[in-house]
């Protein structure tokens, strides 16, 4: 007797197939269903994490957790995105921080320039977020939450001319629009033939969450711009602030060697001291902390106190240190025949001036736009015609932004005189020119 | 049948590139784009919001071609179904198979069929009219353009949407000169001079006596619009595009 297997294709149909469920992906998710146009739409997310069951109930689990190192910058642009597709409200705001200015200055020549968000309509620079903050409140938006299929991407092919995704627990899921929302590594972008342009910094950048002496009145972004790369101090709620500091790689290895006591140190002294400080520091033995903090306090106590600077760190949150290579990437492309890129899929940038997440809300609100006219013009949503109007609003805006960034970067990534002297020269000038500024916060909005 | 040889010969050419919107028939593609604005909007939000629970509208969409414009009604909500007609084997070939690659489209049939040979079309039993008949840049390429927009007319209950090129020296450089022989974006012998018909002349066709006896046709919303190669498909008012109730 024989038996026949049937070899039929029995794969899963989905309208749109989002690859990753960070805030980009979720973000997609949650804007469709809120969209009249595009709400009919069959739309699944996929992630490897358990993201349902570790940020479902959130909100109620973490009212006193420590604040996790992932915090990002979120822009008045995104917030008011996040508004229109109902995933604001659920944000919880006891965890977050509206700051209305940022001070940068020059680490070697002191200059400094202020963004003050009041002379700008939109009453602050941006707030201050945990990434899980945002996740958990595009979870709760709507009926996100049940589009979370929770499995490991094994295979992206195509079968009868459209993208197919094998997953992990056997399941194969067929889309007309496959979307990877799925970082920087895009096993989508890579299914798609789609290469990148960019380079490495040669830098890392190190972040932490940290506990001040006590809570600044101000509410105030700090950014140091040092020759190994700037030094960041971004505000968060209950005297706390997360670190991220670009330096270069063995410095951030040497960092995170530190034990607590002696990486709260180096905050400060990274904060207040010069370079030629930092550079003597850097080279005692990351272990010996009774001799860094030595070295730190008396440096520190031949300074005036200086009230413009971030307030002190008391201690940093254990287990809050991390790193993370620095890179400036663009894919050649946003779009190709059934797929789009959204978020760091699409490109990475320097922490710099926090841009990285509000890019990928700028790519999610362009694409929702193209697929809602596609709809609205009755096109097949995979198809070119239906995603060309995506990348033309949102590519060049970030190819800008990118160029931005990678100047500011390289502008203060050095020690060099006379050009010390010339970024000193310009920040002044910049810091009196209120129209220039203004522009300046806009575009990055 | 009666579709003239030459444009019949002429459009089964171009069967296998009509779906690629990066192939020679890009600019149909976003012309297309421009017709389904031009119909939302003359409908308007009564019947294009989603929100809205109208009753569903039937359309004949006559010359059809390889389907750009029959796929994309089809696909809207306010359609119950689309008949696609057109005189061209190779084309109608390429919109059956076309119509496959997404599996949701079966309100959405294809017929060989010339506008002037109307008579036994019916959208159903019942009902032997559509509530939408479009014809875009079909009356260029008739013989008897008066006659088949008559026969047109007499097939809808409601709207009849149409487009077609106006005889001005500015559409002879852009389409003909322009188009087909200098920047080659469309092929040559497309269009055929003598047959384009200005906005006016149709005018008077659709609110003559001839074709609108009882006086119930009116022209809702009349539109012009130009290719800009570099910057695309620009609308103007008063002039081509054309929608009448």
């Amino acid at each position: 007797m024989l038996r026949f297997r049937r070899l039929v294709h029995t794969a899963i149909k989905k309208d749109i197939l989002v690859v990753g469920g960070g805030p980009a992906g979720l973000s997609l998710v949650t804007a469709l269903k809120n969209s009249a146009l595009t709400r009919h739409l069959d739309v699944a997310v996929v992630d490897g994490q358990p993201i349902v069951e570790r940020l479902g109930n959130w909100a109620a689990n973490n009212k006193t957790t420590e604040f996790e190192n992932r915090v990002i910058s979120v822009t008045p642009g995104s917030v008011s995105f996040l508004e229109k597709i109902g995933a604001w409200e659920n944000v919880v705001h006891e965890r977050t921080l509206a700051y209305d200015e940022m001070m940068i200055w020059d680490g070697e020549s002191g200059a400094r320039i202020e963004f003050d968000a009041f002379d700008s309509a939109t009453g602050t620079v941006a707030t201050m977020i945990e990434n899980s903050n945002v996740q958990q409140a595009l979870l709760n938006t709507g009926n996100t939450r049940d589009t979370v299929i929770q499995a490991q991407v094994e295979k992206i092919h195509t079968v009868n001319g459209l993208p197919t995704v094998k997953l992990n627990n056997g399941i194969e899921i067929e889309a007309r629009l496959l979307v990877g929302a799925d970082g920087q590594n895009s096993p989508v972008r890579q299914f798609a033939g789609i290469t990148t342009e960019g380079w490495d910094y040669s830098r890392h950048g190190v972040v932490a969450t940290m506990h001040l002496e006590f809570d600044d009145f101000k509410q105030t972004a700090y950014q140091r711009m040092l020759k190994t790369g700037p030094l960041a101090f971004l505000p968060l709620p209950n005297a706390t602030a997360t670190l991220v500091w670009s330096t270069y790689p063995e410095r951030a290895q040497w960092l995170k060697q530190l034990e607590p006591q002696a990486f709260t140190a180096m905050v400060n002294a990274g904060v207040r001291l010069d370079m030629a400080d930092l550079d003597y520091l850097h080279s005692l033995d990351p272990k010996n902390t009774d001799e860094i903090i030595y070295e730190v306090t008396w440096r520190l106590n031949t300074l005036d106190e200086d009230d413009t600077l971030p307030t002190r760190v008391e201690s940093i949150v254990p287990k809050s240190v991390a790193s993370f290579p620095l890179k400036l990437r663009q894919a050649d492309e946003y779009i190709s025949e059934r797929v789009a890129l959204v978020g760091d899929a699409a490109h990475a940038t320097h922490p710099l001036t926090g841009q990285g997440l509000n890019m990928g809300q700028r790519d999610v609100a362009a694409l929702v736009a193209a697929l809602e006219l596609a709809v609205s013009r009755g096109l097949d949503i995979g198809s070119l015609d239906a995603l060309e109007p995506y990348p033309r609003r949102a590519y060049l805006q970030n190819q800008l932004l990118l160029g931005v960034n990678d100047s500011l970067y390289k502008l203060y990534s050095t020690d060099c005189e006379p050009i010390v002297r010339l970024r000193t020269l310009g920040v002044q000038v910049l810091n009196k020119l209120g129209f220039v500024k203004n522009k300046l916060v806009e575009m990055a909005d | 049948m009666q579709g003239n040889k030459t444009e019949m010969a002429h459009f089964a050419a171009l069967a296998k590139s009509w779906w690629n919107p990066r192939g020679p028939q890009r600019i149909l593609h976003k012309m297309n784009n421009m017709r389904m604005d031009f119909i939302n909007s003359t409908l308007g939000p009564s019947i294009t919001d989603p929100n809205q629970n109208t009753s569903k509208l039937t359309v004949l969409d006559i010359g059809c071609g390889g389907g750009l414009l029959s796929e994309s009604l089809a696909r809207r909500h306010y359609v119950q179904s689309v008949l696609g007609i057109d005189v061209t084997p190779e084309v109608l070939a390429v919109a059956n198979s076309h119509k496959l690659v997404d599996p949701k489209l079966t309100n959405l049939k294809y017929e060989l069929r010339s506008v002037m040979d109307l008579e036994s079309v019916k959208q159903s039993a019942e009902k032997p009219t559509f509530d939408i008949v479009t014809m875009f840049e079909v009356l260029e390429h008739l013989d008897d353009p008066k006659e088949a927009l008559k026969l047109a007319m007499s097939k809808s209950s409601q709207y009849v949407f149409l487009s077609t090129i106006n005889r001005t020296l500015a559409a002879y450089i852009s389409t003909i000169a322009l188009g087909e022989y200098v920047l080659n974006i469309v092929p040559p012998g497309t269009h055929t001079w003598s047959k384009y018909i200005n906005a006016t002349e149709l005018e008077s066709y659709v609110l003559g006596s001839g074709v609108n006896s009882e006086s119930i046709w009116d022209v809702e919303k009349l539109q012009g619009c130009i290719y800009l190669p570099g910057t695309g498909w620009v609308r103007f008012d008063d002039q081509s595009n054309y929608s009448t109730k």
